[in-house]
């Protein structure tokens, strides 16, 4: 049976979250070659890598949007294996994704929660940035750094222990970066493990303290100075 | 027109959550046929008869709901199809008419359940009993009007339009879907159960696909940005089409003209989102 009520409940902080021996293939291709990694409260960790390095991969499997073929999940020591994406979000997991997802049947502002005080966080973060869009517009009718400020908030606002940001600069110019960096910095929690996957060594610098690089399917720690100044 | 409302209303309720149904006629006659046998053979008040009616639709869209909750798109639309000829069908064979005051009635396969005679009995003018079906078609959409803001409803959009980001946002899809399609159920079953008693007598032949297509197309037309939307498209087919003369005789063939006219210009129907913000705004600057 699906599992509509969720077992693992989230009850305050995250204290750890541990990929163990993560292997995912598509068809013969291994992406992920027993990965692992380890995140604390409070981390901010930069995930980068080639294209097709496996880096949205990791993300997916964190959040439960791919069931990985081998290896296992751990949430406070609690295994997560093949849990819905839903359950992952309800236990404070959040992400954005490479392509920022918005409805387009409504406005902004009808999709920025479910719940009344989702959404009042939501709105509360938006007013205090000078560049938010109009939450009386359409997706099509606002510019790629807007929905990404838009696609950011909305997870912000769901208070997660756990942040996955998927390629947030792509496609933005230094200011609107700059915008970006201080909408995260400002509105997330200290005690929130942040996981940015990233190109942008600029963004990656100054959002994170550590820094992973995905080479042939496994995670290898950087060096965040060299990494910032290679 | 006020009865069809139900229907057109219960394919809304289906169509939020993202899935086409063309079995809703099928809850429709559940609604009529569980009324009627209410009223007519265990002499109960038509209050209970249409509240059991709403919860034995809740009830059968919800087993539907979950038995097809592998099947999304075309495939849920041909399994709803399936169970509407199922139950169109299963009632040709279902046979207990009884006598009741020296007149047979209940249920008599194609024979049809004759002798629903609640509005008789209560002394009721045709006009009469429409007026009460006009007001609990207003509950129903005011209801549905201040379930639109309630966290369910909310999700549902969101899992109608995107069921990944519907996953991301701590919303459970199958939730979603199952306890729509069950409140689509029981709004049918409703309209089916008023319907029984303004018709007094009710075959499965009435309840045949072509009165579920025309639900659907009505909610399409009307569009699904508010629970208003539906009623709309009943008013511009049955109200307009249907009651001007020129058109009466047409009107199947410009109701389908409308409808392809509509999916290709209008895809979000003729209630939509931006048409709303628009009026929103026209509004507001006239207010000043």
């Amino acid at each position: 049976m699906q599992d509509y009520y969720v077992d693992f409940t989230f009850g305050g902080v995250v204290m750890s979250f541990e990929l163990c021996n993560i292997s995912m293939k598509f068809g013969s291709i291994r992406v992920l070659n027993e990965l692992n990694l380890t995140l604390n409260k409070g981390d901010r960790v930069g995930l980068t890598g080639k294209n097709g390095s496996g880096k949205s991969t990791v993300v997916n499997v964190a959040t439960g949007f791919m069931v990985p073929h081998a290896g296992s999940i751990h949430l406070d020591d609690k295994p997560v294996n093949g849990k819905s994406p839903w359950a992952f979000a309800r236990a404070g997991i959040a992400r954005t994704f490479q392509r920022p997802r918005v409805l387009k049947s409504c406005t902004l502002g009808k999709q920025l929660g479910q719940h009344q005080a989702t959404i009042e966080r939501a709105r509360d973060i938006l007013s205090s940035i000078d560049t938010a869009p109009s939450l009386n517009a359409f997706a099509d009718e606002v510019p790629l750094s807007s929905l990404r400020q838009f696609e950011v908030t909305r997870a912000l606002a769901l208070q997660p222990r756990i942040l996955f940001l998927d390629e947030p600069s792509a496609g933005l110019s230094e200011t609107e970066i700059s915008d970006l960096i201080k909408l995260v910095s400002d509105n997330l929690d200290p005690a929130c493990i942040l996981v940015v996957v990233e190109h942008r060594k600029d963004f990656i610098s100054k959002v994170t303290d550590r820094v992973l690089s995905v080479v042939d399917g496994v995670a290898e720690k950087l060096d965040l100075r060299e990494f910032a100044h290679a | 027109m006020a009865l069809i409302s139900f229907l057109a209303l219960s394919a809304y309720l289906v169509l939020i959550v993202g899935e086409v149904s063309f079995g809703q006629q099928a809850f429709f006659g559940i609604g009529a046929y569980s009324a009627a046998i209410a009223t007519a053979l265990y002499d109960l008040s038509l209050t209970t008869a249409v509240i059991i009616a709403c919860i034995l639709g809740c009830v059968v869209a919800w087993c539907l709901a979950k038995l097809t909750t592998a099947l999304s798109g075309f495939y849920f639309s041909i399994a709803t199809l399936a169970f509407a000829e199922l139950f169109r069908f299963s009632m040709l064979q279902v046979r207990f008419s009884v006598e009741v005051d020296g007149q047979k009635t209940g249920p008599d396969g194609p024979e049809g359940f004759e002798n629903i005679r609640w509005m008789f009995e209560q002394n009721m003018e045709s006009s009469d009993f429409l007026f009460l079906v006009a007001c609990v078609l207003f509950v129903t959409l005011t209801c549905l009007y201040l379930a639109d803001k309630t966290p369910l409803f909310r999700s549902a959009r969101v899992v109608g339009e995107d069921p990944i980001l519907a996953k991301a946002q701590k919303i459970s899809p199958d939730f979603a879907r199952t306890t729509m399609i069950a409140l689509s159920g029981g709004v049918a079953a409703i309209g089916g159960a008023l319907f029984a008693h303004f018709s007094t007598y009710i075959e499965p032949g009435m309840f045949s696909i072509m009165l579920g297509v025309h639900g659907l197309a009505y909610a399409v037309i009307g569009g699904l940005a508010v629970p208003f939307g539906p009623l709309l498209g009943v008013a511009i087919d049955i109200g307009l089409l249907e009651s001007v003369r020129y058109f009466s005789s047409y009107r199947m063939i410009v109701f389908g003209g409308l409808v392809a006219v509509i999916l290709i210009v209008l895809p979000q129907g003729i209630l939509n989102a931006r048409l709303l913000r628009r009026l929103h705004f026209w509004g507001s600057r006239h207010e000043l």
